[in-house]
């Protein structure tokens, strides 16, 4: 199965949102990092892009992004093609690409000034969702001042604060323990449940890949995409419990898939 | 067991001025001679002297030293941030400023006093130049080590130019242009003083070596040094103060928990 009939597209309840189509992309004098790779993305969904280091799976994000373009092929958000980062595309990185010079509150607000939103308008929306983040007590504090987990939040509010329809994060969670990754893990899948967020997410961890999403896109580790496996998740939206028989039997078949 | 010894930093403070002073005292003892009077001479001196004439002439200084400040920040900022967006530029300027860099910019004080004229062009004009390359140097670096994570993140969200240059490159540089200011105080005030000294009739370094020196008027003299001391300290005093402001973001607190 390739990355040319989607299964998992094919329950659409929503229509696509973003495609790559084709996609060529290779820095400056070295080999392409996706070669004539193919994705479509439903809307609505969780997706999440799953293999080792170095297989480009961050360029991916980048190009969804509108961060980088591709040298052919195309890449379509909402049936337009993307030229340019847009406030529609939230991206959220692996280091949480907080400002360190400003507070919580203020990288919020940055955010949304950048997108255009007027003073009122942005000190609500700031305010609600640090609170919803249950940030409030931690507003004017600087990121280093902050927690992982704490940094991790601000970062979630300030791509919510935002509203995207498309929500891309890279390795989101890879730098907190592990109490605070399944707390974030449950809070982003709730908040992209209720706001219809549809999201895509790097990672190298399997479980968290299989917990969050509805469909895995596995990245083979030769460096170069062109074709990837993709599989829907069998626990249909709702958040696995881990210990469960069925979670961990799925985790292994992707696990040996990998080849890990 | 050993415990770490611990003083009152106000303690210390007190207690470098008593043997400070009392050095002083000590060497005009065994020295004894015109050209070294004793603190409490100058004291009476410098108070004396603050009314007729010297705060006068340390105010002028100090605005010419902000003036320069001011000046060299404003050309060396724009200049640095585009010599490290832009590689051909950074190319071109970057011999330049390694060569001219550790080169002394006193040097040029008469080439200076015979193209902007004397007294207040040359002055400002040869503190700005020093200014200009420390400032010029320490934003191209800060501005350069901007991790390309930072630059994506705000990329992202849809930021130009100029929202890079509002969010990113400025909160920046401040720190780096404070610390860059405290550094250069020192030169500052020691380039004051000799292109005060001539061709010019006002300002702490024409008041000690024109009015008070060339006179032998020791005791006025050592209330000038006292004065461009005093200035100098305020000066580094408010510099790193604002430096701390400007950086509270890296804050060595650590997390909170």
């Amino acid at each position: 199965m390739t990355a040319g009939s989607y299964p998992a597209t094919e329950d659409a309840a929503g229509g696509e949102l973003l495609a790559f189509r084709d996609v060529t992309f290779g820095y400056a004098r070295s080999a392409p990092v996706l070669n004539g790779f193919s994705w479509s993305v439903r809307r609505g969904g969780f997706h999440a892009v799953l293999g080792p280091s170095g297989s480009g799976k961050t360029t991916l994000l980048h190009l969804a992004a509108g961060l980088r373009r591709p040298d052919s092929g195309s890449i379509v958000l909402d049936g337009r093609p993307v030229s340019a980062p847009s406030p529609r595309v939230g991206l959220m990185l692996q280091d949480y690409g907080l400002l360190p010079w400003f507070t919580a509150r203020r990288n919020l607000e940055v955010g949304l000034a950048i997108a255009g939103y007027g003073r009122d308008a942005r000190r609500q929306r700031v305010g609600d969702w640090l609170q919803r983040l249950g940030l409030s007590a931690h507003a004017d504090r600087y990121p280093a001042q902050l927690s992982g987990g704490q940094r991790q939040r601000v970062a979630l509010a300030r791509q919510f604060a935002l509203s995207p329809e498309l929500l891309l994060l890279d390795e989101p969670l890879s730098a907190v323990d592990e109490l605070t990754r399944e707390r974030l893990q449950r809070q982003l899948h709730g908040l992209t449940r209720e706001l219809g967020t549809t999201a895509v997410i790097v990672t190298h961890n399997i479980e968290e890949a299989v917990l969050l999403a509805d469909t895995i896109l596995l990245v083979t580790g030769d460096g170069c995409i062109s074709t990837a496996t993709e599989l829907a998740t069998p626990f249909g939206g709702e958040l696995p419990r881990r210990a469960d028989a069925g979670f961990q039997e799925f985790c292994g078949q992707i696990r040996e898939r990998l080849g890990a | 067991m050993s415990r770490r010894f611990r003083i009152d930093p106000r303690l210390a403070l007190v207690i470098d001025l008593v043997v400070l002073v009392g050095a002083w005292q000590l060497a005009v003892v065994v020295i004894d001679r015109p050209f070294l009077p004793g603190p409490l001479t100058v004291a009476r001196t410098f108070v004396a002297e603050l009314g007729s004439g010297l705060l006068h002439h340390a105010w002028i200084s100090a605005q010419r030293v902000l003036l320069s400040v001011l000046i060299g920040t404003a050309i060396a900022a724009p200049l640095a941030i585009l010599a490290a967006e832009n590689r051909v530029l950074d190319n071109f300027l970057s011999p330049l400023i390694y060569f001219l860099y550790p080169t002394p910019k006193v040097v040029f004080l008469p080439i200076i006093v015979v193209l902007v004229g004397l007294g207040n062009p040359s002055i400002i004009f040869l503190i700005t130049l020093i200014v200009f390359f420390q400032i010029f140097v320490i934003i191209r670096d800060a501005v350069g080590r901007v991790p390309q994570a930072t630059l994506d993140s705000v990329a992202s969200l849809g930021a130009g130019r100029l929202e890079r240059l509002r969010y990113v490159y400025l909160p920046l540089s401040l720190g780096a242009v404070m610390t860059a200011i405290k550094v250069s105080i020192g030169t500052a005030i020691a380039v004051l003083f000799i292109a005060e000294s001539i061709g010019n009739n006002v300002g702490l370094g024409y008041y000690i070596v024109v009015e008070q020196w060339n006179r032998f008027a020791y005791a006025r003299m050592y209330a000038g040094i006292l004065a461009i001391a005093l200035l100098g300290s305020l000066m580094f005093a408010l510099v790193s103060w604002g430096e701390r402001v400007a950086n509270r973001w890296r804050a060595e607190t650590g997390p909170d928990r």
